[in-house]
């Protein structure tokens, strides 16, 4: 993998997590509805810092995103949120290892930020995070 | 994101999710699963590929010794809590399983290495608490994920930089995990 594609991997990653953490939010309250807006304005931060380093990047827009499985309630939504920032660990391992020097460092910071938020979900804290979709 | 034949793929573009999406996780996947297997041969071979500067000595096999060195210092602070407080055994146990994984893909060399008696190397404070004791654990897996940003940073195989990229984030996601720890 280029340092190109798995920056776009990381974009549209991010850009994909914004969209969901917008129906995350809308099932959730209270304490778990201000999580999920901080998520999201982290993964906003995130994306848009990737796509200042890579200008024209494509972005499918949330019309293209379709989730894994139906939000319906707290604990659909809280899945969700862990799933999706399981992934992004994926992704920016691979950024990790197809950078180096700030963008490596960044794409450590964030990956660490995204297991993070997995266990602050009530996802289970791994070895090696990023392989949700083995289970 | 969609579910097919009880494959969850990654959210994405349908007109570009086989091409940019759906086969990187397919191969991240392979390599997790080796990984998470703990199998240090595979490992192993992943680390001798030609990015690699390879043989002893080399500024990666530095980076993988100072990150095992390291890794045995959490296990032994680990255990030290776990004698101290067994109750915490249970939660504290899986944790410390982990860096033994951590461990363990630094190499062959150091997958069977001997833990340092946590005696002397991390006393728990006598009259200590078990409150104070997760949190001193939650300090040192703070640092811990500095430590291999740092390592992650000084590595010059991509395949240690994705390794160590991944501890750090499993060190980091230990600090709410031990905030979760009933003490």
């Amino acid at each position: 993998m280029t340092d190109e594609e798995a920056l776009a991997a990381a974009i549209s990653g991010e850009d994909a997590c914004v969209y969901a953490y917008g129906v995350i939010g809308a099932h959730v309250k209270g304490a778990g509805r201000r999580k999920a807006r901080k998520a999201l304005q982290a993964h906003r931060t995130w994306r848009d810092l990737w796509q200042s380093r890579l200008p024209g990047a494509y972005l499918p827009g949330s019309a293209a995103y379709q989730l894994p499985f139906e939000v319906q309630d707290t604990e659909s939504a809280r899945r969700l949120a862990v799933l999706i920032e399981d992934r992004m660990v994926a992704i920016y391992a691979d950024l990790a290892a197809a950078t180096q020097g700030d963008e490596r460092a960044d794409a450590v910071a964030a990956a660490s930020e995204c297991a993070t938020r997995s266990v602050s979900w009530g996802g289970p804290s791994l070895a090696f995070p990023g392989s949700s979709s083995d289970r | 994101m969609r579910l097919r034949s009880g494959v969850p793929i990654a959210i994405t573009d349908p007109r570009e999710r086989v091409e940019r999406s759906v086969a990187p996780w397919l191969i991240a996947r392979r390599r997790f699963l080796l990984l998470a297997a703990g199998a240090p041969v595979a490992f192993a071979a992943a680390c001798s590929s030609p990015s690699d500067p390879g043989g002893q000595g080399s500024p990666d096999d530095q980076v993988r010794s100072e990150v095992a060195a390291a890794e045995l210092a959490l296990i032994a602070q680990y255990q030290s809590t776990i004698a101290a407080f067994p109750d915490l055994g249970a939660s504290l146990m899986a944790l410390a399983e982990q860096h033994r994984a951590h461990l363990a893909a630094m190499g062959d060399t150091f997958a069977g290495a001997e833990i340092p008696s946590g005696q002397q190397t991390t006393p728990i404070q006598r009259g200590g608490s078990a409150q104070q004791a997760v949190a001193a654990l939650a300090e040192a897996e703070r640092a811990a994920a500095q430590q291999r940003r740092q390592a992650c940073l000084d590595a010059q195989d991509p395949e240690l930089a994705r390794t160590l990229a991944l501890i750090a984030a499993s060190e980091a996601s230990h600090v709410p995990a031990l905030g979760q720890v009933p003490t």
